[in-house]
């Protein structure tokens, strides 16, 4: 059914991701899941659509699509495979802080290497900085005309693969937030390594890794923004990505849903009835329902008003928060009603209910968003 | 907590408790990634009389009554809701049902093994036909002579291909519907009785689930357990004793993960402090720990009621409906603490975060919650 | 068929006991009471010999009006009878006023074989409860035991004395303190602990022990019970190269004796 907000070509942009999702990546997601990564070829598949690198302007090569179609995109990708989803969106996320503070030259370098079909990455965590992150410890001192990067990052997603990254480092760690800056760091550079690579409960294809900095030595130009502009480079970029994260967690309720309706629907209690037919089974699913739809609908207000060059902050927040415990929820709910079919590896709603926990705790937590949703309110 | 338990309970909790960090915290972890059955831990449960406790002596049993069982499986689910499982499968859904509904004849033969250990049970209950094209398998019996034959497949069967003694429910009157489901004792070496395959699942590995197909399988009238026909009823009633077993289990994990997130709180410093001195996180601590409160007690009041010989139907199912409720939001609430950490797979948050929700699934629409109370109170 | 007796402690839990950190007074409000673990050893040795043996095993406490809490305690974990003595004349003793009292009602009491004591308690560690019993009651003391055998009224014990073993021999009855090596104790079955309701125990009376004022005045008199707490050097290694803050950690710990 053609979802009539979205304009033709957003519907047209659906439609490809949906086919794609159905095709390369529901076949292979359970495997994914269970050996921890996902099969390179995705990758290729998913360039050949062009949808690798969404939020790259045309300008610079890149199919420069609008906020609600990444939403529409990420939203399919999400229903297939929210590890999956979670390395697309990264590979975006990694490209806001350009298109926020990049100069022609960044861009130029950073998008390059994305439509070229190299992946990017984003590290702002740190084991002591997480939630909290202007007490990153990661250091960058000018020496000469390079910049000297030394500390560890972790959690950082996709790094592991990434060819180009947007790495924070504190050019001036006494003056904590306001010394945190940005810089585009790439995987060649000599002192830069991957650590331990982190064995999740869930999202388990998506690369999450420990990254090294050892002498990481960077021209001067990959400062992006001016130095301690790194904070409000980092909360800006989230900004723009929650959305998408929220979109990627409207695809996992809706998945969870059709799986539980389709599980009411073929299943049949002991007098042979569908247990679709019970009213405390159809109202669960209505319920849900009601809430996958509340969600959807919050998330393409928060990027209607986003492409609209209106602030969004409020609303981008509030639809993570509630699109994200949607998933949670819905996915919960799929888990229970279907039973020990759905608690078991028969059925994909339990790889949903794993995933699902991520997304309130990723792109900053859900009590985050309320630090941020509140500060708007009461400003 | 002043629920006055007695001397004897406060022991056997005490038991449980150096029991549990003797036998089974060294293999907690390892058994939740292989999914092996822990038969030493098992044989362990026996030599310490955990099997047949409730059970009158009579039987082999310790008679210790049903709220120090109840004590027992809060305590082991503490560190494994895996165990707790193979103990609820055993105790409370399989001896339950043959000591309730059995002969004389048939306790005799069958429960003192079941005490002492030399024989572990499981329920079948549960039939294929969720999963899209495999149709449905329902296990039928067929009257002939003196014996019925089964036919037919049953589906994620707790301690399955483990047991030595299965009670199975099958259709002896499949026109009836529900009206037309029998239980029986069936020996898991009976002649066409076989293990289909083993199955994967979220949380509670160690407590093995398999699919077990029946192919003419002959069991002896007096195998029958209850009158023809009383399947439902007995479906109910066992599922509904071990819902408080189950809200035991909901009641352990909840608090172990609880006290897990207590001390990250405690220990993990951002802006500053240590989370657990921000409000948002205190008042998830206090929240879970009112939940997990309110549920003890109403597990040990369900309990008591089943021990004294009690209606303890419409207790148990708000047992269910509450631990099913708060057990789940309690786990999504530790992981939202602990963050990325809790997350990870290696810790030990993650595990009770996939445990506790196949503790609190509800299999049988016999035992729906709301409908249980509801109909008490229509009554 | 030896006759033992199993002397234990009713003590609170240490890991129950929180420290204040302002004044580092003790906070035991929260502090849950148990068997004393070494005594524990010593119930389990005692089970242990009368199961290869035959022969029976008592249980002998001394402790505050509290003591009557750890009967079936004691009870479940394979003691026949137990004996209590509950006074608040315990709050204050010392080593030297327990073993009077544990004396007393050993004499009034039975007649025993063998007489065991955990080495030490979980709570004070004095160590002297067994050897000064063994003083009043004119009988041998054997201290440190890991292993124990009884030969006819012979008890052969081996003693662990640090890098070295003492093989010891003498006529009971004696006095035994086990060290935790000697056996690791069993957890109680469900079966033992409900039996535990069934078995006899027995109240002693302080004032019928008869025991003189001086008797019951301790030596020994505490004047605080305060925490300890290690403080923390917090030293940062703040160098810009990994492989320098390493090294200066390496120096740091070789400096203090650690490697």
């Amino acid at each position: 059914m053609a979802d009539m907000t979205l304009t033709h070509e957003q519907q047209k942009l659906q439609a490809l991701a949906r086919e794609f999702t159905a095709k390369h990546i529901i076949p292979v997601a359970s495997e994914w899941d269970e050996k921890g990564e996902f099969h390179k070829f995705i990758l290729e598949e998913v360039k050949n659509i062009g949808l690798h690198c969404m939020a790259v302007p045309k300008e610079y090569g890149g199919p420069g699509c609008d906020s609600v179609s990444q939403s529409v995109v990420m939203e399919q990708f999400g229903y297939g495979c929210c590890a999956f989803a979670t390395t697309l969106g990264g590979n975006g996320l990694s490209s806001y802080p350009l298109a926020i503070a990049g100069t022609d030259e960044q861009k130029q370098l950073y998008y390059g290497r994305l439509v070229a079909g190299g992946m990017g990455g984003f590290a702002l965590t740190e084991p002591g900085a997480g939630s909290d992150a202007g007490s990153c410890a990661t250091t960058a001192k000018l020496d000469g005309d390079k910049w000297v990067l030394n500390g560890t990052k972790c959690f950082a997603t996709t790094c592991g693969v990434a060819n180009i990254m947007v790495v924070f480092a504190s050019t001036d760690p006494s003056k904590g937030v306001k010394g945190l800056s940005a810089f585009i760091v790439e995987k060649e550079r000599d002192g830069f390594s991957v650590g331990a690579v982190e064995h999740k409960m869930g999202i388990r294809s998506s690369n999450t890794v420990e990254l090294l900095l050892k002498n990481v030595r960077i021209p001067k130009n990959h400062l992006l923004g001016n130095e301690g502009e790194g904070m409000k480079i980092a909360m800006k970029t989230l900004d723009m990505a929650r959305p998408i994260v929220a979109s990627m967690a409207v695809g996992v309720a809706q998945r969870a849903l059709d799986a539980a309706v389709a599980f009411a629907k073929a299943y049949l209690d002991v007098n042979g009835k569908p247990i679709g037919m019970q009213q405390a089974v159809s109202f669960k699913l209505a319920d849900m329902a009601i809430q996958v739809e509340a969600a959807r609908q919050l998330v393409r207000n928060a990027l209607r008003l986003k492409d609209a060059g209106v602030p969004y902050t409020k609303e981008a927040a509030i639809a993570k928060t509630f699109a994200t415990d949607t998933a949670m929820q819905v996915s919960a709910d799929a888990v229970g009603l279907m039973g020990n079919y759905g608690y078991s590896k028969d059925s994909f709603v339990e790889k949903l209910m794993r995933d699902a926990k991520v997304t309130q705790i990723y792109e900053g937590t859900n009590q985050v968003q309320r630090i941020v949703i509140a500060g708007q309110l009461l400003r | 907590m002043s629920y006055a338990l007695t001397e004897e309970q406060q022991l056997i909790q005490q038991s449980a408790r150096e029991f549990t960090r003797e036998y089974i915290e060294p293999i907690a972890t390892e058994m939740d990634r292989t999914g092996i059955h822990p038969s030493a831990v098992v044989q362990q449960m026996a030599e310490h009389d955990f099997l047949g406790l409730y059970l009158p002596e009579e039987f082999g049993g310790t008679e210790a009554g049903y709220l120090s069982y109840v004590l027992i499986i809060e305590e082991i689910s503490r560190m494994s809701g895996a165990v707790a499982s193979i103990l609820i499968n055993h105790a409370s859904l399989a001896a339950y049902t043959m000591y309730r509904f059995g002969s004389a004849v048939q306790k005799q033969e069958c429960l003192p093994a079941l005490c002492s250990g030399e024989k572990l049970a499981a329920f079948a209950l549960t039939e294929p036909g969720a999963a899209p094209g495999v149709g449905s398998h329902k296990v039928i019996a067929t009257k002939e002579g003196d014996h019925y034959v089964l036919n037919g497949h049953k589906c994620y069967v707790a301690n399955g291909g483990v047991a030595d003694i299965y009670v199975v429910f099958a259709l002896t009157n499949p026109e009836a519907g529900a009206k037309g489901m029998s239980a029986f004792i069936v020996d898991a070496k009976a002649a066409g009785l076989s293990i289909q395959r083993t199955i994967g699942k979220m949380g509670l590995r160690g407590c093995q689930s398999a699919e077990l197909i029946f192919e003419n399988v002959m069991v002896p009238q007096s195998n029958l357990l209850g009158a023809a026909g009383a399947g439902m009823k007995i479906v109910k009633e066992a599922q509904l004793v071990a819902s408080v077993a189950e809200g035991a289990q909901v009641v352990g994990i909840a608090q172990a993960a609880m006290e897990d997130a207590v001390k990250y709180g405690k220990q993990r410093v951002q802006f500053g402090r240590p989370i657990a001195a921000f409000p948002a996180i205190q008042t998830m601590l206090a929240e879970m720990a009112t939940h997990i409160h309110i549920a003890r007690l109403a597990v040990y009041d369900a309990a008591s009621l089943i021990e004294k010989g009690e209606d303890f139907m419409k207790e148990a199912a708000m047992v269910k409906l509450f631990t099913g409720r708060i057990g789940q939001s309690a786990l999504i609430d530790v992981i939202q603490i602990e963050g990325g950490y809790g997350y990870s797979q290696e810790m030990i948050a993650s595990r009770f975060y996939r445990d506790i929700k196949g503790a609190v699934i509800t299999e049988s629409s016999a035992a729906f919650p709301e409908k249980v109370i509801a109909d008490d109170l229509l009554a | 068929m030896p006759r033992i007796l199993v002397c234990y402690k009713w003590v609170l839990d240490e890991q129950d006991i929180k420290i204040n950190p302002g004044d580092l007074s003790l906070d035991s409000s929260k502090a849950k009471y148990k068997i004393s673990d070494y005594d524990k050893n010593a119930i389990e040795e005692a089970m242990l010999l009368v199961e290869s043996k035959e022969g029976s095993v008592d249980a002998l406490t001394f402790g505050s009006d509290k003591v009557k809490q750890s009967l079936k305690d004691v009870l479940s974990r394979g003691p026949g009878k137990v004996d209590w003595i509950g006074d608040t004349a315990f709050e204050q003793a010392d080593a030297f006023v327990t073993a009077n009292v544990l004396a007393a009602a050993i004499r009034k009491n039975g007649s025993y074989d063998l007489i065991l004591c955990g080495e030490g308690s979980s709570d004070s560690y004095s160590q002297q409860v067994a050897p000064r019993l063994a003083a009043i009651l004119s009988i041998p003391a054997i201290t440190f035991v890991q292993k124990i055998s009884i030969d006819g009224s012979r008890i052969i014990a081996t003693r662990k004395l640090g890098d070295c073993t003492e093989v010891v021999e003498v006529a009971g009855p004696a006095v035994l303190s086990v060290l935790p090596e000697i056996n690791k104790p069993r957890i109680p079955s469900l079966k033992q602990v409900m039996a535990a309701a069934k078995k006899p125990s027995q109240e002693v009376k302080l004032a019928d022990l008869q025991l003189g004022a001086e008797e019951l005045q301790p030596k020994t008199i505490t004047l605080s019970v305060k925490g300890y707490v290690m403080n923390r050097k917090n030293i940062l290694y703040k160098e810009a190269n990994q492989a320098d803050n390493v090294a200066k950690l390496v120096a740091s710990l070789a400096q203090e004796g650690m490697c």
